[in-house]
């Protein structure tokens, strides 16, 4: 007798059920919803976050005070009028010396008897654009470097991670001192050695982060349907792995900024008496044991409040980017 | 009475896009001994009921009305004492993928042992005793070795026996397998189907939830077929496979591909599951359903009882008084002659 | 008889394990033996039906296929061309001949692309059209596999299983291939959906003069779309031929029990199953002689001794089994080993 697997299988058959609608077409959606994009949904769960909204307002109010400081002008034109400051910052003696907090001087006068009101307003146009330069400096060093490395692996891979592994090895601030001491002072040279201690930590983030993304389904998919590599990565890869990059960039503001007021406390960084807020910490050292207490408190306080903003906005942004959210996860729940 | 009494229950997600109802009046029953199939496609809520069974529902689920009585005891609003001695120790459940049931940093026999402790007066060493034993009962060879070895060196048919012997560790009465099978291939499946077949058989009662029809039609009694959240037919797998009462029911059954059946081409239902957001008005299946009348759109229909209270069918051709007119004109066929 | 459109001679593809850097120095590798050696035809306008369980390397041989993966060893060759000796701008360009259609619709769409720059991608990968004729074509195409000129401007997220699947399919179709691999094409999908998609593959080929290679491990779909099946098991194949003929006796045991395992949607049916016992052995160190002995239900003495694998012998005018003594199953299987 022939053993078959398949004895007695098929035998029945639902007869009756004919839907009308022959052809093959699926029509339906699961989400009546109109398309939003991903950037408007990030958007909104950003605008949700109270705290990050503040800070976003904080730094925006912050870099509009720093703009309208002074005038500033463009070979001869004044592309900028207003003044804020109602002092020079640099203008010394335009008041007595270690005067507190007044009316006229808000925020008291310093040693040399310069506005410090003026000074940690207009100062503010050094800290965030040191800030934001030197990240985003940084950035276009670091992600090109870290994601060919990742998506070309080999010895291109093992060359850059090396170079990445030598530099982490020294400690960010002291490296960051090298370079000053061996090139200079000036605002250009502080952001070169911010940014070539800063590309380190984007390149190591993005490499790991294009390793896993390289692996998923659609980028084997546009492989299978002849992308160039070139394309692949520009396309696919990146925007896909640079989720936690630009978090730790946000987050990194306020760390740049602190280092260059570090710098600036030790006397490197900017040239001595610069409205910079972290050589008005140095500078005003002393007075912390005399009682001039304004000399220094306020420039430290725009210091605190710039970092503490750059924090919020960059919780508020990997929270808003966290794929996670809502919606998702009930889909997820069910299965297939 | 019954083991398990589950009546109209109600489970809604409050998501992002809206407040889903992902569980409408569910009602069913499971007696001791029993197996009962749950049957559905994804959408359908039999994952996210059984979770409600245990009260393991989180945000942003809710359980929002209902009742569930397991052995007569409300289980909703029971204290937290109540649902440790449930959970594991009355119902054992089981979970789709094996591999992320156990826990990676600790050894097979130490958590199968760690249930037997929470659900039973044993403990220490005998406690890792009946560990090799519940291993041992599961089917797993050399359940001494196995005991110590880790989740990953566990094949993927091995590590669902050993989530098996876990959510037997309290010996509950009822065991709730979430589609068991699927993560397997099928030689092992039909591996784990024989032990649970070895189980029920010693008066174990087994909710299986699947989606494939033929591990429904092998391994249980009675069928429960859900759609969109809601119970659409209820009845013994025979009458269910050979009579089936609901539209959707009839097209799920033409729908599967069956090995030898002599058929071209493949038969499909229309459309795609609704969006539990916003459900269509009145029956959920009308705008898939061939049979879709006007009454169709305006009521819901209740599991009205087609043949005695053992089979039962949500469709208004049932229901006496509602606005129906035509006829379910489908039928099962057997080897070629209509079934009477 | 036609030449194949596709061929693969002694094909192999090996994969090493995740050793550390000392075991590696040492010499001391392991190999996952994926693709162990297959012989494969495919004829133009057929559906080849690749089936097996987890772990018998069918996706690796069905990416392998297409060079998607660079084999170990062994020639593929399209329309007799050897696809291991073009230069990586040529194999760009074959594929606009082979394609390739993945498994999981929801990861093989890029998220942050809408569906219409998905598939609107691969028109411009290869330069298919004139440019402004390209959004024209991505509806037609969309068109073509079911869906709405209005999909083209969502996102995958908003999309159904099934409609996922079937952009996938548009944009393995947008280059206008000769041959689709599709990988599990309808596994991640719910039945009433699965027909729909498998209906519309068997359309496009009679429309578009397709050739299919069909990755599975569900043998009732294979039954209803498949010209021809072949079975693997660790790496090998086991069994090759027409439907009809794979899916009656003669058998290889590891289809037979394959077949047997497949439960029955009849709660009356009672079947003549084989369970095996035991899982599929590792692929880094398979079992000597017949990989299949140490769980076939009629193994013989000499079936763990044989150098190599057992080959695959002609039973038929189209039925190849890799198993001399396939016609003990025939017998009463109260031979027990």
């Amino acid at each position: 007798m022939s053993r078959n697997p398949l004895d007695g299988r098929g035998r029945l058959r639902v007869r009756g059920f004919d839907p009308d609608d022959g052809d093959e077409t699926d029509t339906g959606t699961t989400a009546p919803t109109p398309a939003t994009d991903r950037r408007t949904r990030a958007w909104d769960r950003f605008r949700r976050d109270r705290a990050a909204v503040a800070g976003l307002v904080v730094i925006a109010v912050m870099a509009l005070l720093a703009v309208f400081a002074r005038p500033i002008e463009v070979g001869n034109v004044v592309v900028q009028p207003f003044a804020i400051a109602p002092y020079d910052p640099a203008a010394s003696g335009v008041a007595p010396t270690y005067r507190p907090p007044s009316l006229t001087h808000p925020f008291g006068t310093d040693w040399a008897g310069r506005d410090v009101f003026s000074r940690v307003v207009y100062g503010g146009r050094f800290s965030l654009s040191i800030g934001v330069i030197a990240v985003s400096l940084a950035l276009v060093v670091g992600v090109p470097l870290g994601a060919i490395a990742g998506y070309v692996g080999g010895w291109v891979d093992e060359a850059v991670m090396r170079l990445v592994d030598v530099l982490y090895a020294f400690p960010f601030l002291v490296l960051a001192i090298a370079l000053v001491a061996v090139f200079g002072q000036g605002f250009w040279k502080l952001v070169g050695a911010l940014v070539a201690v800063g590309w380190i930590g984007y390149a190591r983030l993005i490499r790991g982060e294009v390793l896993s993304v390289v692996e998923r389904d659609y980028v084997l998919a546009a492989r299978a349907v002849g992308v160039r590599d070139r394309r692949i990565l520009a396309r696919h890869v990146v925007p896909n792995a640079v989720a936690p990059v630009v978090v730790q960039a946000t987050l990194n503001v306020g760390t740049v900024v602190l280092s260059a007021a570090a710098l600036g406390f030790l006397g490197l960084g900017l040239p001595p008496g610069t409205a910079e807020w972290g050589s008005m910490l140095s500078a005003g050292r002393d007075t912390l044991v005399g009682g001039e207490w304004w000399v220094t408190v306020f420039p430290g306080l725009a210091i605190f409040l710039f970092v503490l903003s750059i924090n919020l906005v960059g919780d508020g942004v990997r929270d808003a980017l966290d794929p996670d959210a809502g919606a998702d996860r009930y889909r997820t729940r069910e299965g297939r | 009475m019954a083991l398990l009494e589950v009546e109209d229950l109600d489970v809604r997600f409050y998501t992002e896009g809206g407040v889903v109802q992902a569980v409408d009046g569910l009602s069913y029953t499971l007696d001791r001994g029993e197996r009962l199939g749950v049957v559905g496609e994804s959408g359908a809520g039999k994952t996210v009921s059984a979770l409600a069974l245990l009260d393991l529902l989180d945000d942003p689920g809710r359980i929002e009305g209902g009742s569930i009585r397991v052995d007569g005891e409300e289980v909703l609003g029971a204290t937290p004492e109540r649902l440790r001695r449930l959970r594991g120790g009355e119902i054992g459940m089981v979970f789709q993928d094996p591999e992320t049931a156990l826990d990676p940093v600790y050894t097979v026999g130490e958590q199968v042992a760690e249930a037997v402790r929470v659900h039973t007066d044993v403990d220490g060493a005998a406690a890792d005793d009946r560990a090799v034993s519940l291993l041992d009962r599961v089917g797993i060879p050399d359940p001494e070795t196995r005991a110590s070895q880790y989740p990953h060196e566990f094949s993927g048919g091995m590590a669902q026996r050993a989530v098996v012997a876990i959510a037997l560790a309290g010996d509950p009465d009822l065991l709730i397998a979430d589609e068991p099978t699927t993560a397997l291939d099928v030689t092992i499946q039909a591996q784990l189907l024989d032990l649970l077949d070895d189980l029920a058989a010693d008066d174990l009662a087994v909710q299986l939830i699947s989606h494939d029809l033929g591990v429904v039609a092998e391994f249980c009694d009675r069928a429960l077929v859900m759609y969109a959240g809601q119970a659409v037919e209820s009845a013994s797998v025979d009458d269910l496979f050979y009579h089936p009462q609901h539209p959707y029911t009839a097209g799920l059954l033409s729908a599967v591909p069956r090995i030898d059946d002599d058929r071209d081409r493949l038969q499909t239902i229309p459309g795609t599951t609704p969006d539990l957001a916003s459900p269509p008005p009145g029956c959920r299946f009308h705008p898939r359903c061939p049979y879709a009348e006007d009454a169709c759109t305006k009521r819901d229909p209740p599991l009205a009882t087609v043949d005695g209270d053992d089979h039962r069918a949500a469709c208004l051709a049932h229901v006496d008084d509602a606005d129906f007119d035509g006829d379910l004109d489908f039928y099962v066929e057997v080897d070629g002659e209509a079934d009477p | 008889m036609t030449d194949p459109l596709l061929s693969a001679e002694g094909l192999v593809k090996h994969y090493p394990t995740e050793e550390d850097f000392l075991a590696r120095l040492l010499g001391r590798r392991r190999w996952v033996r994926a693709v162990d050696g297959v012989d494969l035809e495919i004829y133009p306008g057929e559906t080849l039906a690749l089936v097996g369980e987890s772990g018998c390397g069918k996706s690796t041989l069905g990416r392998a296929l297409v060079h998607l993966e660079e084999p170990t060893a062994g020639t593929v060759r399209h329309r007799g061309d050897d696809l291991g000796a073009l230069s990586a701008g040529e194999l760009r360009a074959r594929r606009r001949d082979l394609q390739y259609v993945f498994q999981n619709p929801s990861a093989s769409l890029d998220p942050r692309l809408t569906v219409g720059d998905t598939v609107r991608e691969a028109l411009d990968a290869h330069g298919v059209g004139p440019v402004g004729e390209r959004d024209r074509r991505v509806v037609e195409l969309l068109e073509a596999v079911g869906l709405r000129p209005s999909h083209a401007g969502r996102y995958p997220r908003e999309l159904s299983g099934g409609q996922r699947q079937r952009v996938g399919i548009a944009r393995a179709l947008a280059v206008d291939p000769e041959f689709v691999v599709c990988d599990e094409p309808v596994s991640a999908l719910d039945v009433s959906v699965q027909a729909g998609v498998l209906n519309l593959l068997a359309d496009l080929q009679d429309e578009f003069g397709l050739t299919y290679l069909v990755v599975a491990h569900d043998l009732s779909v294979v039954e209803h779309i498949a010209d021809r099946v072949a079975v693997m098991y660790l790496g090998e194949l086991v069994e090759v031929g027409t439907v009809e003929a794979v899916f009656s006796p003669p058998y290889h045991p590891y289809t037979y029990s394959l077949l047997s395992a497949v439960p029955e949607p009849d709660p009356q049916w009672e079947g003549d199953r084989i369970v095996l016992d035991g899982a599929v052995p590792s692929a880094t160190d398979p079992p000597d002689g017949c990989k299949f002995h140490t769980r076939c239900p009629i193994a013989q003495d000499d079936c763990s001794e044989w150098d190599t694998h057992p080959d695959l012998e002609a039973v038929a005018d189209d039925h190849a089994i890799a198993c001399p003594y396939s016609d003990r199953l025939d017998a009463d299987l109260e031979i027990e080993r």
